[in-house]
């Protein structure tokens, strides 16, 4: 834990439709962020391009490895 | 000889990436530098300024409400304005404080309203106007992630709304709106609380709403409220002097120990939260400043490495007499005994000079 500045719930983080990423209040005011192709690869540090802190993100990677299937369908489809 | 006029002047340090400092550019400063009122001498509050009475920072945002010496109040603002933060005016960036019209003033100007309360967000705005003749107003402007707008999630973000209360029920019993006064507004990164007292009852109140899954504001029933929520908790006749973030009533998450032996100290003149901490300043001869949660950073004023569970009770101070919390930093106004001179003592995350150090150790 000691490395993190935190470990938050991807249920806290906000969703950035534009961005494609997850994000999060740095307190640099800045954000921390995770895209959901980061999640589905087991990815869980979520990174300020601000400044020196990251969080550690706990979620669940099946549901966001099915998520980003569905993304990437529907960017095809589209 | 001529008595002179104070010389007030606003002075600022630490991140600036959207000239949330207002010192007329975007980087950051590592020393307090003063802010710059737009069209006026460089360094000082606009002509006829008393002073400000309300400061309130958000990420990238910073509002300053001014008291003039005929009465008058205006809301100036600086920083990030993509959100709506500073209202449908300015949707880009200012790097020097500039007039924001009191929004919706063509409604409510007119009807002897004033801007009384402010409160800022992550990147949303709350603005409290008053009326000698009617109820109060809420507006909420700029982003609305977890509802943190009040008014639902159908809101256009740049568009500042009045927040409702019409839907408020006590006991099964609805409340009349025009009957509350808000004595005072809080906000977290992600959530907003009032202090509100009904006229007739004279009953105090806390009503919330946003990101409510740390229990923020009384339960973790649902994730957030997108409209205004009454938080569940038993508040003395006695009106709340300070209320800070829930958490110092022992709301919301306590994981890095902010919670820890709040409901254990009286006699508290001013309450304060950090991100991850809670400070209290008391009452006593002492004015010992107790602080608690994490300590990543020396945030709570204690060598690093002591247990971040324990109650600080090494912050004995005669002369602390105010403090301010940022994200993971404090600064405090200390005058030396003997000495009318205020200093300002800091101590926490200092990564972008917030300190005004001159370094960023």
């Amino acid at each position: 834990m000691g490395a993190y500045y935190d470990e938050i719930e991807i249920e806290d983080m906000a969703w950035d439709e534009v961005k494609g990423v997850y994000h999060y209040p740095c307190p640099c005011g800045d954000r921390f962020e995770i895209s959901r192709k980061q999640l589905a690869n087991c990815e869980d540090i979520a990174t300020c391009p601000s400044c020196s802190l990251i969080i550690r993100v706990v979620y669940d990677p099946v549901r966001h490895a099915n998520l980003f299937q569905r993304d990437v369908q529907t960017r095809a489809a589209a | 000889m001529e008595a002179q006029t104070p010389c007030l002047r606003l002075l600022a340090a630490g991140s600036n990436a959207r000239g949330q400092l207002a010192n007329g550019s975007d980087d950051d400063s590592h020393t307090f530098k003063e802010c710059r009122f737009i069209s006026c001498i460089e360094g000082t509050l606009p002509p006829g300024a008393l002073g400000i009475l309300q400061l309130a920072t958000g990420a990238n945002h910073t509002l300053a409400l001014l008291e003039f010496g005929d009465g008058r109040r205006e809301l100036w603002g600086c920083g990030d304005g993509r959100k709506g933060q500073l209202g449908p005016e300015y949707v880009e960036q200012l790097s020097e404080f500039t007039p924001i019209s009191m929004p919706l003033h063509k409604t409510y100007t007119s009807q002897g309203y004033t801007c009384c309360l402010i409160a800022v967000a992550w990147e949303t705005s709350y603005l409290v106007l008053k009326s000698p003749s009617r109820p109060d107003v809420v507006i909420a402007m700029g982003s609305n992630d977890f509802g943190v707008l009040g008014v639902g999630t159908k809101q256009a973000t740049a568009t500042p709304a009045v927040v409702s209360f019409n839907h408020l029920t006590i006991e099964g019993r609805s409340i009349d709106p025009s009957e509350l006064v808000i004595e005072s507004i809080a906000a977290g990164p992600r959530h907003v609380v009032l202090n509100v007292r009904a006229v007739l009852s004279n009953e105090h109140m806390l009503i919330g709403w946003g990101l409510a899954r740390h229990g923020q504001l009384g339960d973790t029933k649902i994730v957030n409220y997108n409209r205004p929520h009454i938080v569940s908790l038993d508040i003395s006749p006695d009106p709340v002097q300070t209320y800070s973030l829930g958490r110092t009533t022992a709301l919301g998450s306590n994981k890095k120990g902010q919670l820890h032996s709040m409901d254990s100290w009286g006699r508290v003149r001013q309450v304060g939260c950090t991100w991850n901490g809670t400070y209290l300043l008391r009452d006593d001869d002492e004015n010992t400043l107790l602080s608690t949660g994490s300590n990543a950073h020396g945030q709570l004023g204690l060598p690093l490495g002591l247990s971040n569970l324990l109650l600080s009770h090494d912050g004995k101070l005669p002369s602390l007499k105010s403090f301010a919390c940022g994200s993971e930093h404090v600064i405090a106004a200390i005058s030396p005994s003997g000495s009318s001179d205020i200093e300002v003592w800091g101590w926490g995350w200092n990564e972008h000079g917030n300190l005004g150090l001159d370094h960023t150790g």
